[in-house]
């Protein structure tokens, strides 16, 4: 029987397909990464599904690579060396909202709105990124260890547990949710991540960009949603002194959504009519603004706000910065809009912020130290110029880490994808921002695309090491072959 | 037998011979460098060196793998199960390398495995931070408790262990170096995850290999800002405490009087998100509190006058309130405790704004005060787990008691963290020493109820777990074997 007769018998007919077309569809995405077309595509429905197709790859000596989003933004899902790409859209259901335990188990095709809407039922929030795309599903961010806007969570354990189709077929659940009967007829709920035993899974499994395993669920942190919000807006004309505020508001734990963001990026953000609102915003706006969202909790919501409000004060006076804003130049009630639009993804009907300028956008992004931020602006614009990019155009998002411990550094440079000058200028600024990045200690948790061997090169003991957990796992390394050192 | 003389040689090459002995009277008595069950045997470590760096634990491994000698490695002997299992192994004690960075603007510091809880503490105390100290002691080794457990009281806001573990330095069991994180790449201790798949993921699962997978040398660790105040603690030792400043911290004992409101409470503190410590008191905690100092006959003596005057269905609460950063955080935050008490029917009790266990010393080892034996079920799962799992307990202890001894009252001890998303459960039962066997049976009997009623246990027996877990020490046999190809790392 041919392999496609295979599929075809595990998934159906219609889940089944090696139409050029539509494996052209799969064989690019929206990153620099080159396009490579995959033999086969499958739409696997549930678990059993799944297993199906990684026993097969597995017998067979074909590569599968899994993609759960419906967009796709660093190259993590292109068939590096062709094979199966199986698609988990179908795969879409929350099975389990967790009201005592503040946890959601979702499959891997829920995307943000739907997690988001269905939280919202219960009066809870998932833990979610910047403005994530509509199609963007909620098990990738967290598997992908994405940063969260809320800083206030010890940022390793939001995904708490999950079921895993290992590389040789084995189906697998990490932490105590692989006790027998999890979830309906178990004492244990799932929500401890170690284990089973001396290894914890889940962080292997996590960061793994499909090459240790298809993940089939995951149960995820939420929070209570905030009864009542109060969003301010403090600019800054230089970063060095929004860090300060950062480091002073986080040290007193106060509020909810806590981020940094350049005009640039805020103005991509806050546009409804594109250009004129985006250049008018972009001259109106301050080079730096702190958003700080203060959150009403379940009781007592206003007495909350305004002890919060009390702590921001006074952090603000050390610093003499004058006022508190809560609002922003001609962008009326955008303080009430922004909590909501925080808490959910990006609008199915508007193009995605980050695409909106130019069309395509490409990002560099590692873990530093706040106070080593204004460091990295300096340098990300010095490369920029040199590689003859306006640095005017380039967005800067820095969400602060667990009190302020670190951060999520994220430089944008947007670009036009239909101009190939501008294209090969932005492949080389990449590659150029990266690197020095990196010599200057930036450290990429999750590298991408060219970044990768740079890192691997660099973490060379790391590197040993991994490559032995993965010649365990994956023995005839069929899981996204080609993907970070392997 | 012993160490073949030519590798003892090259072990005092590389650390001085005066950092190692092969006296049979100092290696006797490291044969007991850890706290485990005198039931366990131990042996005799073949000799007993102390390294000073990072080299030097690398060398020394390097020769256990080239003559296929077994290490074991200890920091502060206060371990639960790093102890020598085999004849003519090196134990490696780490005391001497005991350095301590802190990063205050960043909120971490980097220990050596010979720094101690109060050490690291007396130094953030002076900077407005704070670690916790864990409930096996002030002198225990942040890098062994981070790395095998690391939970207390104050994990209710701060998180457990594996949480707090940033940038790892690790020497694995064939001498190699693996740096984890953002030490990976740098010498920064800031971040732990990855590159990628994260590799702590070998360090610990839901507790840590204790020595089987190399020696972890150094890590970071994240800190958590304080009050800026000085502390200075008062009394000594079995009354000491330090006080806290009142406008920032208030202690409640709640007592409710089912455990359904107390458990109810416990979820709601955590929706609301207040409160720096929550946890159940066991009354035989407080009666143990209260007769420190006056031994074994003076504890039971009380309890069995005080035990029979409890009320079966009372769950006590202890919170700490923390007005984190304002005086006006606290009060806001006591008016929301005392709402919930209010609504669960609970009745709140202000405490001495005091701390004898969460940031100094430790509650350490109480149940030893008891005198007899002990043992304990121990499970980190949900608060719902906790409550489940202890009534099976109890009601196995029932068919247990006599010889387990009477409680009265439940001594189960919920402790829940990440303002609830997990919880300890610590199931703590005695019996005199003539019949640790039976501790023994009852330990059996609730791990095969754990099995069938698909409880997550901390400590599992491989042989009855193994099998419906997913074949757990298959895979880490596996990985084990990989990474210690000679089984020199702790075997046994």
């Amino acid at each position: 029987m041919q392999i496609k007769e295979k599929l075809t018998k595990i998934v159906g007919a219609e889940n089944v397909s090696d139409d050029p077309e539509v494996l052209l569809s799969y064989s690019k995405d929206c990153s620099l990464s080159a396009p490579r077309m995959p033999n086969y595509v499958a739409r696997p429905k549930n678990t059993d599904e799944v297993h199906g197709v990684v026993r097969l790859a597995n017998e067979n000596g074909i590569p599968v690579v899994p993609a759960s989003s419906g967009i796709h933004f660093y190259g993590n899902t292109i068939p590096n060396l062709g094979g199966i790409v199986l698609d988990l859209r179908r795969m879409n259901k929350i099975l389990e909202v967790d009201l005592y335990n503040k946890m959601v188990r979702v499959e891997p095709g829920v995307t943000w709105g739907q997690l988001q809407s269905e939280a919202a039922k219960h009066k809870m929030m998932g833990l979610c990124p910047l403005l994530p795309h509509p199609l963007k599903s909620v098990l990738t961010s967290h598997l992908e260890r994405e940063p969260m806007l809320i800083p206030k969570f010890e940022y390793a354990g939001s995904l708490v547990t999950m079921e895993a189709v290992l590389p040789e077929g084995e189906v697998f659940r990490t932490g105590s949710a692989c006790v027998p009967g999890f979830p309906d007829k178990s004492m244990a709920e799932g929500v401890n991540p170690g284990g089973p035993g001396y290894l914890s899974y889940n962080w292997l499994i996590q960061g793994a960009q499909g090459t240790m395993g298809v993940v089939t669920w995951a149960k995820v942190k939420m929070a209570p949603r905030p009864k009542i919000d109060k969003t301010l807006f403090i600019p800054f004309e230089s970063l060095e002194d929004a860090i300060q505020l950062v480091y002073n508001v986080q040290r007193r734990m106060i509020g909810e959504e806590c981020l940094i963001i350049n005009s640039v990026n805020l103005a991509a953000i806050l546009t409804k009519k594109w250009p004129q609102d985006y250049n008018n915003l972009r001259r109106i706006l301050t080079p730096w603004t702190v958003i700080l969202v203060l959150g009403g909790g379940w009781r007592r919501p206003e007495e909350k706000i305004e002890y919060e409000e009390d702590g921001l004060r006074e952090a603000a006076a050390e610093l003499h910065i004058p006022a508190l804003p809560t609002s922003l130049p001609g962008l009326p009630g955008i303080e009430r809009e922004l909590p909501g639009m925080l808490r959910t993804a990006w609008p199915e009907k508007k193009t995605y912020w980050k695409f909106a300028d130019k069309g395509a956008c490409q990002d560099v992004f590692f873990y530093t130290t706040l106070n080593r931020t204004p460091d990295f602006v300096q340098v990300m614009n010095q490369v920029a110029a040199e590689n003859g990019y306006c640095i005017d155009d380039i967005g800067i998002y820095i969400q602060p880490m667990e009190y302020g411990r670190s951060c999520h550094f994220e430089c944008s440079f947007p670009y036009n994808p239909d101009d190939t000058d501008e294209v090969a200028m932005i492949r080389n600024l990449y590659a150029e921002a990266a690197e020095t990045a990196m010599d200057m200690g930036g450290y990429f948790s999750r590298p991408y695309g060219v970044v990768v061997d740079m890192v691997y090169d660099k973490a060379a003991s790391y590197t040993t090491a991994l490559k032995k957990v993965k010649q365990l796992l994956d023995p005839n390394n069929i899981m996204s072959p080609g993907r970070l050192c392997f | 037998m012993s160490i073949p003389r030519e590798a003892y040689q090259t072990l005092q090459s590389i650390v001085g011979t005066e950092w190692v002995s092969d006296d049979p009277a100092i290696c006797e008595a490291d044969r007991y460098c850890s706290l485990s069950s005198p039931s366990e045997e131990k042996r005799r470590p073949g000799c007993s060196i102390e390294p000073v760096s990072t080299e030097e634990v690398q060398a020394i491994v390097k020769v256990a793998n080239r003559y296929k000698l077994p290490f074991v490695v200890t920091s502060t002997y206060y371990s639960a199960g790093t102890y020598c299992r085999k004849d003519d192994s090196i134990l490696i004690d780490l005391k001497r390398m005991n350095k301590l960075e802190i990063d205050e603007e960043n909120l971490y510091a980097i220990v050596e495995p010979g720094v101690v809880f109060s050490a690291l503490q007396a130094d953030l105390f002076k900077r407005g931070l704070c670690t916790f100290v864990p409930g096996c002691g002030g002198h225990a080794s942040v890098v062994a408790n981070t790395v095998n457990m690391g939970d207390a009281p104050l994990g209710w806001r701060y998180g457990l262990g594996y949480q707090r573990l940033l940038g790892v330095e690790w020497v694995l069991p064939d001498g190699e170096m693996l740096k984890m994180g953002s030490l990976s790449m740098s010498k920064d201790y800031f971040w732990g995850e990855g590159p990628g798949p994260d590799l702590r993921g070998l360090l610990r699962g839901c507790a840590g290999h204790q020595s089987r997978m190399g020696i972890i040398t150094k890590i970071g660790v994240k800190v958590f800002p304080f009050v800026s105040e000085e502390l200075e603690p008062e009394g000594w030792a079995f009354r000491s405490f330090i006080k806290l400043p009142p406008n920032r911290f208030k202690w409640y004992n709640i007592r409710f009087y089912s455990r359904e409101d107390a458990i109810n409470a416990m979820f709601e503190l955590g929706r609301c998100e207040i409160a720096l410590v929550v946890m159940t008191v066991p009354p035989i905690f407080r009666g143990v509190a209260r007769t420190r100092g006056v031994g074994c006959g003076g504890f039971w003596e009380f309890w069995k006058d005080a035990g029979p005057k409890l009320n079966p269905k009372q769950m006590d609460l202890r919170v700490l309130l923390y007005g984190i950063g304002s005086d006006k955080r606290l009060e806001y935050e006591e008016k929301v405790l005392l709402d919930i008490v209010k609504e669960y029917g609970g009745s709140p009790r202000e405490a001495p704004c005091r701390d004898e266990t969460n940031f100094m010393a430790a509650d350490a080892i109480c149940a030893n005060v008891v005198g007899g034996r002990f043992s304990s079920e121990v499970s980190y799962e949900s608060i719902n787990q906790a409550v489940r799992y202890s009534k099976v307990v109890d009601k196995i202890t029932d068919e247990h008691r006599p010889p387990i001894l009477q409680e009265y009252n439940s001594t189960d001890w919920v402790c829940p963290y990440e303002l609830g998303y997990i919880a300890k459960m610590e199931c703590l039962r005695m019996a005199s020493v003539e019949d640790n066997y039976a501790l023994q049976e009852w330990k059996n009997d609730c791990q095969d109820a754990c099995a069938k009623g698909g409880a997550y246990a901390l400590v599992p027996d491989n042989k009855v777990f193994g099998p419906i877990w997913g074949n757990y020490p298959e895979k880490e046999d596996k990985i084990r074997a990989a990474f210690d190809p000679n089984h020199v790392s702790a075997p046994g």
